[in-house]
C-alpha cells in the first residue's frame, strides 16, 4: 500500500545446491520444526514411509546376498555332475524373485506416500504462510522488498517440496543402506571390509581436495 | 549495475565450483571405485582359493556386488545432507515470516450504519442509510455512545519516526474541519506521504495525539478507521479483473448503476465506454494495457464509490498528458466536494483553491496559510510558487 522507497538491492536466493553453505544460527530446531510442519500430521504415514524404505533396501541387500548362495549352493556344486538337479535352483529363483518384488513394491508404495505426505504438508505451510502474511503491518512490506517475500514463496517453498519429498526419504535410504551393506559386508569378510573402507576413505579426501581447490 | 556485475561473477563462481566438483568428481571418483573393485577382487580371490576364514567364491560375488553399490550412498549421503542444510535456510525464511509479530489492533471503536431521530439523537441501525456513527463503548461507565461521522481530523503535537533513532516528524499540529481541504507541499522527503501514513495508521506515532471526529485515533478498530478514509494513490494497484470489479474493489456490495455514477463522477467513464467492451473489459497483470493517467481516473472512481469522509490524495509524480491531467483534475475536485480532503501536490496549481496550504521541510511544518497568505509572506512558498511559475 505505502509507496516503495528505493532500497538497497537485493536479489533472490540464487540456484539452489551451489554456493557456500549458509550460516545458521540452529539449524537443529529449523530442522525439528520442519519434521514437525512436513509431518507432524502424517505421523502413520511417516512411519509406514520409514517401513517401506527400511524394506526395500532389506530386500535389495538380500537379492546381492542371493549371489553366495547361487555360486555355493546351486552352481559349484553341480559342476561336472552328469544328471544335475534344477529343481532347489528354481525354487531358489523363485523366492529370489519374490523377494526383489516385494522390494519394488514397497519403494513404489512409500514413493507414493511421500507425494501425498509432502503435498498435504506443503499446502498447509503454503495456506498459513499466506494467512499469516495477510495480517502482517503495512510496517513489514516497507521494510522488506517484494521480491525477498516473493522469494520465500517461490524459491523456498519450492526448496522444501524438493527436500521433503525427495532428499529426506533419500536421505535415509542412503545411510540404510550403507549400514546394512556394512554389516553384510562385515559377516562376509572382516579384511575385505577393511581394504573396502580404505579405499572410500580415499575417495572422500580426494573429493575435499577437490572442493578446497586444490586441483 | 555494478551490484549486479557482482552478484552474476558470485553466482558464475559458484557454479564453476558446482561444476569443477561435478566435471572433476566424477571420473576421479569412478576411477577409484574400479581401484576399489580389482583390489577386493585380487584378494578376495586368493581368499576363496585359499579357503581362508570360511570364504568361498560365492562370498566374493556377492562381496564384490556389494563393494560395487557402496560408493553411490556413501557419495550421495553428503551431497543429500547438504540439500537439506541449504533447505533448511529456506525454511528458517519461511519461518520467519510465519513468525512475524501480525498486525495488533486494540482499537473497539466501531463504525456503525446509524439513523438521526427527530431530536438529532443518533441510534444505531440495522441497514445501510448513509449515515455512519462511530459507536464508543465506555468500559468505566459501561455506556455506549454514538458520533457521528464527519470527518474532523486533528494532529496535536504529533512527533513520529519509522525508527527510533530517526524522527521524521516533528511537532505537527494540524486542524482539519469537515469539508476542509488541506494541502502539503514541500521538497522530496520532506514527510508528506508519512503523515498520510500516520492517518490511516500504517504507523503509529511516538509522541502527540491524532482525533477522527473527537476520537482519539488508537481507539478506532483499524479496519473501521481505514473504511472511513479514502486514498488514491501516488501508483495506482489494479487486479486481474474487469474494470467493474476493479471500480468496486472500493465497495464491495455496490450495484452496477453505483460503479457507473462512480465512474463518471471521476470522469472515467468515457474512457471506459471505448474499451471494447466497456465495464466488462477485463483488465489484466495490473492494467498494464492502461495509461497512467486512465489507472489514476479508475482509483478516484474507487475512492468515489466508496463514499469516505475523509480522502487522501497523493499526487501522481509522473507526467501525465494536458488533457488527462485535466480530467484527473475536475475527477479529483468533484470528489472533493463535501469532504476532508488532504492533497499531496507536486503541481501547486492544483492546490490554490485549498483552504489551508502547509508547506514542510525536513519533518516540520514551516509556513501555513491560504494561497494568498503565503504568497504574502514571500517565503518558501512564494519561491516555489514562482519558481513553478517560470519554469511552466
Ligand atoms: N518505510 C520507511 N522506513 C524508514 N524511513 C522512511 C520510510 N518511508 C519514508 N522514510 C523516510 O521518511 C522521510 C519522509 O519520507 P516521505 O515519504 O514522507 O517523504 P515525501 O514528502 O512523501 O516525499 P515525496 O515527495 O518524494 O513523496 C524520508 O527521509 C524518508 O527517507
Ligand atoms: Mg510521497
Amino acid at each position: 500500500m505505502a509507496e516503495q522507497k528505493p532500497r538497497e538491492i537485493k536479489m533472490g536466493r540464487g540456484a539452489r545446491g551451489m554456493g557456500p553453505r549458509p550460516k545458521l544460527e540452529n539449524p537443529g530446531r529449523i530442522f525439528k520444526r520442519l519434521c514437525a510442519a512436513s509431518f507432524g500430521h502424517y505421523k502413520l504415514h511417516m512411519v509406514f514411509v520409514c517401513l517401506g524404505i527400511f524394506l526395500s533396501v532389506l530386500c535389495t541387500v538380500r537379492g546381492t546376498l542371493f549371489m553366495k548362495e547361487l555360486v555355493d549352493v546351486y552352481i559349484l556344486p553341480m559342476i561336472g555332475q552328469k544328471d544335475p538337479d534344477f529343481i532347489p535352483l528354481r525354487n531358489a529363483i523363485i523366492r529370489m524373485v519374490i523377494i526383489l518384488a516385494v522390494g519394488i513394491l514397497s519403494t513404489f508404495t512409500y514413493n507414493k506416500l511421500m507425494i501425498y505426505v509432502s503435498q498435504g504438508s506443503l499446502k498447509s505451510i503454503r495456506t498459513t504462510l499466506f494467512e499469516r502474511m495477510e495480517n502482517l503491518p503495512v510496517k513489514y512490506f516497507d521494510t522488506h522488498s517484494h521480491g525477498d517475500i516473493m522469494s520465500v514463496y517461490t524459491n523456498d517453498v519450492d526448496t522444501l517440496r524438493q527436500v521433503i519429498s525427495q532428499t529426506m526419504p533419500q536421505l535415509l535410504n542412503s545411510v540404510i543402506t550403507v549400514v546394512s551393506i556394512l554389516i553384510s559386508m562385515i559377516a562376509l569378510s572382516l579384511p575385505l571390509t577393511f581394504v573396502t573402507l580404505f579405499m572410500v576413505a580415499v575417495m572422500l579426501f580426494a573429493s575435499k581436495a577437490v572442493v578446497s581447490g586444490r586441483f | 549495475m555494478e551490484d549486479f556485475d557482482e552478484l552474476n561473477e558470485n553466482l558464475y563462481v559458484s557454479a564453476n565450483n558446482a561444476n569443477k566438483y561435478v566435471n572433476i568428481m566424477g571420473p576421479i571418483n569412478a576411477q577409484l571405485g574400479n581401484v576399489s573393485y580389482v583390489l577386493v577382487a585380487i584378494v578376495g580371490a586368493i581368499f576363496a582359493i585359499g579357503n581362508f576364514w570360511g570364504f568361498t567364491l560365492g562370498s566374493l560375488a556377492s562381496f564384490l556386488t556389494f563393494n560395487r553399490n557402496l560408493n553411490m550412498p556413501i557419495n550421495q549421503i553428503s551431497q543429500q545432507f547438504n540439500t537439506v542444510v541449504m533447505a533448511l535456510a529456506g525454511a528458517d525464511r519461511v519461518f520467519k515470516l510465519m513468525d512475524e509479530e501480525p498486525e495488533t489492533d486494540e482499537g473497539y471503536v466501531m463504525l456503525v450504519n446509524a439513523k438521526k431521530d427527530d431530536e438529532g439523537n443518533i441510534t444505531e441501525s440495522e441497514e445501510r442509510t448513509g449515515l455512519w456513527a462511530w459507536k464508543h463503548y465506555h468500559k468505566a461507565e459501561g455506556t455506549t455512545t454514538y458520533v457521528e461521522l464527519k470527518g474532523d481530523v486533528v494532529f496535536n503535537d504529533v512527533d513520529f519516526g519509522y525508527t527510533d533513532e530517526k524522527i521524521v516528524l516533528h511537532n505537527i499540529d494540524i486542524y482539519a474541519t469537515p469539508g476542509m481541504k488541506i494541502a502539503f507541499v514541500g521538497s522530496t522527503g520532506a514527510g508528506k506521504t508519512t503523515i498520510t501514513n500516520l492517518i490511516n495508521r500504517f504507523y503509529d506515532i511516538q509522541d502527540g495525539k491524532i482525533r477522527y471526529d473527537g476520537i482519539n485515533i488508537n481507539k478506532i478498530k483499524k479496519a473501521d478507521l481505514r473504511r472511513s478514509l479514502g486514498i488514491v494513490l501516488q501508483d495506482t494497484h489494479l487486479f486481474t479483473g474487469t474494470i467493474k470489479e476493479n471500480i468496486r474493489y472500493g465497495r464491495l456490495d455496490a450495484t452496477d448503476e453505483e460503479v457507473v455514477a462512480a465512474a463518471k463522477l471521476a470522469n472515467a467513464h468515457s474512457f471506459i465506454r471505448h474499451l471494447p467492451l466497456g465495464y466488462d473489459t477485463v483488465i489484466t497483470g495490473d492494467g498494464g494495457s492502461l495509461s497512467q493517467g486512465q489507472r489514476q481516473l479508475l482509483a478516484i472512481a474507487r475512492a468515489a464509490i466508496a463514499d469516505p469522509p475523509v480522502l487522501i490524495l497523493d499526487e501522481a509524480t509522473s507526467s501525465i498528458d494536458t488533457r488527462t491531467e485535466k480530467l484527473i483534475q475536475q475527477g479529483m475536485d468533484k470528489l472533493m466536494k463535501g469532504r476532508t480532503t488532504f492533497v499531496i501536490a507536486h503541481r501547486l496549481s492544483t492546490i490554490k483553491n485549498s483552504d489551508c496550504i502547509m508547506v514542510l521541510e525536513q519533518g516540520r511544518i514551516i509556513e501555513r496559510g491560504t494561497h494568498e497568505q503565503l504568497l504574502e509572506q514571500k517565503g518558501r512558498y512564494y519561491h516555489l510558487y514562482t519558481g513553478n511559475q517560470i519554469a511552466s
